[in-house]
């Protein structure tokens, strides 16, 4: 029998251009072209500046977006409720999806989860987990509230209160009652990473339950590498993604600071980043400051924020790509964008950067958090003249969207 | 002349100012507080300069506090001690008074003569007293009615009483003329015969209110406790006494009665919550409190909980529903009180388990009125998206944990009542039936009750015990195990324990009208599951703790929204002494019984 399928995201790619949007919106296409699939579309939450209405618009063919919001983030529940069993309702109704694949319910909320079961028991929802937000209320990136962002390794009632003082070990429990009983009516799990997959078995998910399937690429060719003089190294290194506290710029930056003026002379930095307007005015005044001497001494490039469609023109420049987070992260579609076209990575050593990234073999792992051993490793990738085409060789190309959707589409016959 | 002069008590001379000042003032204190004096004679430097600096003649009276607070007296040049002294005690002005509960200042809130009453015994009056009320303190009703009627003939006796000193602290009433109370402190002697009298004309002889310790007292009049009846401290209730109206003390002495306090009678609100405030604001030992609930507190809260309840069955209720339950097995009610937010996490849990949903009737008692508009709005949406069928009462005020339940059985058309709170969450499907099961397997069970857990899983509830409270005088629930992890439970089966918590428990409607019901006389929900249970075993028929039943219980969410820990405290005791008055035999019986 062939697939109906809705996906449903917390976000328009037109209007949002975060990783689990766009992750959604490319599986969505791709099912489209899945010969197992009758007929697919996309519902996003959107905030069309008219409040939460709860309606659900056509946005084009098979795309709709629905005014919805969430009234209480701590137990994830919808500001519109009403819409939850009427309109939401309505259009299962007349779609008739045999699968619903949710990317997200943040700024959705949980009940609709419920609602679609409840309206028809018969059809299938499998939830993709991009972040750790049934786990932790801090945003879902298991970092320690508080100035110093300590990682989190695991959760309880009691140390989630130690982030969240307001809250009782009993909020914490009906929280996590909240988000189980809705999990509990799902009837598969996705994670993009092997590391989330097994956070979310410590929290309760069954290992049957849940899937990695890694986030689906373009199968555009590499990029040629950067064509370079004979006494010119591999030196140029690009970062790539939103500039917020959690993304480790700050990192980045204080290790080429602690480079001397002569270390420095051998490397170009580029910043490709986007929002830090929107940042804390401390967090801005920090990186500014950190950049400015950086700027003026010629190591670093401030170029901005890129369209999706300009990312592969801007890596034609660019020989290494680092993520510096200091959190977790899941499976950072910079990285799998980074090997789509052909370049080697240098990542913090936890989470999914680690996982994702082999120390070694197709990218460099430096100590989180720690700007002296980044620092330590810019240097060894720029002196050693092999290390980036042995790396860059062994880069084995990502899935595509095509793959990604067939892997998909496996498991939800397994179900 | 100026008005701080009015009472006209004859000229003013240096010499009576400085006698008048002689007998209260405090060289000691001067000296050690005003180290910078060069002179010896302090009382002259008071009398002369000192005053006029804002210095204070002893440790109870403050210059510049007086002055400021009274400025005629200060326009008028006076030295403020001897005016308080002379003047203001008698008018009442004691804002000059520092530290109100220290020794000094009792006793200038009091006027003896303190003069021998050497015909005090050999007088008609006292002779008359002692007749009617003896001397001891025993006494009966008869006695009081005719002592109330003797004290009509007995004249009024002008100037204060020789030796006995009283104070009223406070003396309030609802208005209802059920409910007054006063409390204060008397220094009198065994054979002293004191009443208090209403401007109404109620006449109650000081021995039957209730006595106790104060330190301050002691403290203040210790030179004189030899002699006196060491507790100086009463609490009194009174009946025929309104707002607005005056209560005194009167004293015998072989002249008469003489008036040794008076006090406005203040205005209290005559709700129970209320009252009980305002009587856990009248200081006594917490060891002393259980005697003096069962003598003051319980009658005057019973008369003010009997008139609530009145007004309660009056009271139309509200009654919504959504969907229906064809004849339900099990009737589940459930009291909303404080928040909601516990009903969709409870719905949860429901919407796995078949059996509550075709078989259990859903009766939420909403015992909030903060609670009913915001009710309405998530009642639909749960509904909306859990399609399990409720139904909705609300009795119109809130009608404590008793009252809630009693109003929700009245809505009950189940053979089981289900008494459940709502932050109470089952684990697993299926344990309705497995609690009738057990109640089924023996005709002697009454109730059952699950095992709770903590959110963190550990144990909660494993049955009730009862153990003593020396230091309060009260018997107390206990929790056994609790805390402990629930494989280490001691029970496997279910068990016979002294008594099981209300905040899930199942018996048959049979049984619960037999009984008459929850007691809805206890104060801000406590005891009345143990109270149900009494009443239960009372009908020879047991309480079942069943260790194979888990609930998750989020304990004492609900009530954490109630009063003070202080005035908690206090309700606690109140209800713990109603309790054991009620019950003392079947308490004594269920120490570690199960």
């Amino acid at each position: 029998m062939k697939q109906r399928i809705l996906v449903v995201s917390h976000g328009h790619p037109d209007f949002s251009l975060g990783g689990a949007e766009i992750a959604a919106y490319n599986l969505f296409e791709a099912f489209k072209k899945n010969e197992n699939v009758e007929d697919t579309w996309f519902l996003a939450r959107a905030d069309r500046g008219r409040g939460i209405t709860g309606q659900i618009h056509k946005r084009r063919d098979n795309e709709y977006l629905w005014e919805q919001g969430v009234a209480d983030w701590h137990l994830m529940k919808s500001a519109h409720q009403e819409s939850v069993t009427t309109w939401f309702v309505d259009l299962l109704k007349s779609l008739k999806p045999t699968v619903v694949h949710i990317h997200h319910y943040a700024h959705i909320g949980l009940e609709f989860i419920r609602a679609i079961k409840k309206y028809d028991s018969s059809i299938k929802v499998y939830l993709t987990l991009h972040e750790y937000m049934a786990i932790c209320k801090h945003n879902g990136q298991m970092v320690k509230t508080g100035k110093e962002m300590k990682l989190c390794s695991s959760e309880s009632y009691d140390e989630c209160r130690g982030c969240f003082p307001e809250n009782t070990a009993e909020d914490f429990w009906l929280r996590k009652h909240h988000f189980k009983s809705a999990f509990d009516l799902a009837d598969g799990f996705i994670s993009p990473s092997e590391f989330l997959r097994q956070r979310y078995l410590n929290w309760g998910i069954k290992q049957d339950d849940i899937v990695v399937i890694e986030n689906g690429q373009s199968d555009l060719p590499p990029i040629a590498p950067r064509p370079i003089a004979e006494n010119e190294t591999r030196n140029r290194f690009g970062y790539f993604g939103q500039v917020n506290p959690y993304k480790g710029i700050d990192i980045l930056l204080e290790a080429l600071r602690s480079m001397t003026k002569e270390e420095r002379k051998l490397v170009l930095v580029e910043i490709h980043g986007s929002n830090l307007e929107t940042q804390s005015g401390d967090f801005q005044i920090k990186i500014k400051k950190l950049a400015k001497k950086l700027i003026a001494e010629g190591c670093l490039r401030w170029v901005g924020p890129y369209r999706p469609d300009e990312q592969r023109t801007r890596l034609k420049e660019i020989d290494w790509v680092i993520v510096p987070s200091i959190w977790w992260e899941n499976s950072p579609m910079v990285i799998q964008e980074a090997f789509t076209a052909g370049r080697p990575l240098i990542v913090s050593n936890i989470g999914g950067m680690a996982e994702k990234v082999q120390d070694g073999v197709d990218g460099l792992h430096f100590s989180a958090r720690n700007p002296l051993e980044l620092a330590n490793k810019l240097k060894y990738a720029v002196s050693n003249i092999t290390l980036w085409n042995d790396l860059h060789q062994n880069i084995a190309s990502p899935l595509s969207y095509t793959e990604c959707a067939e892997e998909h589409m496996a498991f939800f016959e397994t179900r | 002349m100026l008005n701080v002069f009015k009472k006209n008590k004859g000229e003013i001379t240096p010499a009576l100012m400085k006698n008048t000042i002689e007998s209260e003032f405090n060289a000691e204190f001067y000296a050690e507080k005003y180290t910078f004096l060069e002179t010896n004679d302090h009382l002259s430097h008071f009398v002369t300069e000192g005053w006029k600096e804002g210095l204070d003649p002893c440790e109870w009276f403050s210059t510049s506090k007086y002055i400021q607070a009274y400025p005629d007296v200060a326009a008028s040049g006076i030295n403020p001690f001897f005016h308080y002294l002379y003047y203001g005690k008698a008018e009442g002005r004691n804002e000059g008074l520092v530290g109100i509960s220290g020794d000094a200042s009792l006793r200038s809130l009091v006027k003896t003569s303190n003069q021998a009453d050497e015909d005090y015994h050999s007088s008609k009056y006292f002779k008359e007293a002692s007749n009617i009320l003896g001397t001891e303190l025993e006494f009966t009703t008869e006695q009081f009615e005719r002592f109330a009627n003797w004290t009509k003939v007995v004249p009024k006796a002008t100037g204060p009483h020789p030796n006995v000193k009283a104070f009223l602290d406070s003396a309030s009433a609802t208005g209802s003329g059920c409910e007054a109370i006063t409390s204060g402190w008397i220094i009198r002697k065994k054979d002293s015969f004191v009443w208090f009298e209403t401007n109404q004309g109620q006449i109650l002889p000081m021995r039957s209110a209730f006595f106790q310790y104060r330190q301050d007292v002691y403290d203040a009049f210790e030179d004189e406790m030899t002699e006196a009846l060491p507790l100086t401290g009463f609490v009194q209730a009174l009946t025929a006494c309104n707002p607005g109206t005056l209560l005194r003390i009167y004293a015998l002495s072989s002249e008469g009665a003489h008036e040794v306090a008076q006090c406005n009678v203040e205005r209290i609100d005559s709700a129970p919550k209320k009252l009980a405030e305002f009587l856990a604001s009248i200081n006594t030992p917490l060891s002393e409190l259980p005697k003096r609930i069962t003598k003051i507190d319980e009658p005057l809260i019973t008369s003010a909980i009997a008139q609530k309840n009145k007004a309660i069955a009056a009271m139309p209720h509200e009654v919504y529903s959504f969907g229906e339950t064809t004849a339900p097995g099990a009737s589940i009610i459930i009291p909303l009180y404080g928040r909601v937010d516990f009903v969709e996490a409870q719905m949860q849990c429901f919407s796995q388990d078949i059996f509550v949903q075709n078989h259990c009737e859903l009766i939420y008692v909403i015992d909030d009125p903060s609670l009913v508009e915001p009710f309405k709005k998530l009642s639909s949406d749960i509904y909306a998206l859990y399609g399990i069928p409720f139904k909705v009462v609300w009795g119109g005020l809130n009608r404590g944990f008793s009252g809630a339940n009693n109003l929700g059985v009245e809505y009950a058309t189940a053979h089981y009542l289900l008494f459940l709170n709502s932050d109470a969450f089952p684990t697993n499907p299926g344990w309705v039936e497995q609690l009738t099961d057990v109640l089924n397997s023996n005709s002697d069970y009454g109730v059952v009750s699950p095992r709770l857990l903590f959110a963190d899983g550990s144990i909660q509830h494993a049955g009730m015990e009862f153990v003593y409270r020396n230091e309060l005088s009260i018997w107390v629930n206990h929790h056994p195990n609790m805390g402990i992890d629930p494989t280490l439970d001691p029970h496997s089966e279910p068990t016979i324990v002294p008594a099981v918590t209300g905040a899930c428990m199942l018996m048959t409607r049979s049984l619960f009208d037999s009984i008459g019901g929850w007691d809805n006389g206890y104060l801000i929900g406590d005891f009345e599951d143990s109270d149900l249970c009494f009443k239960i075993r009372e009908k020879g028929k047991h309480c079942i703790y069943v260790p194979t039943v888990d609930l998750t219980h989020l304990e004492r969410q609900s009530f954490n929204l109630t009063g003070a820990p202080d005035f908690r405290t206090k309700v606690v005791i109140y209800n713990a002494t109603r309790h054991q008055n009620k019950w003392s035999s079947l308490l004594k019986q269920s120490v570690s019984n199960g």
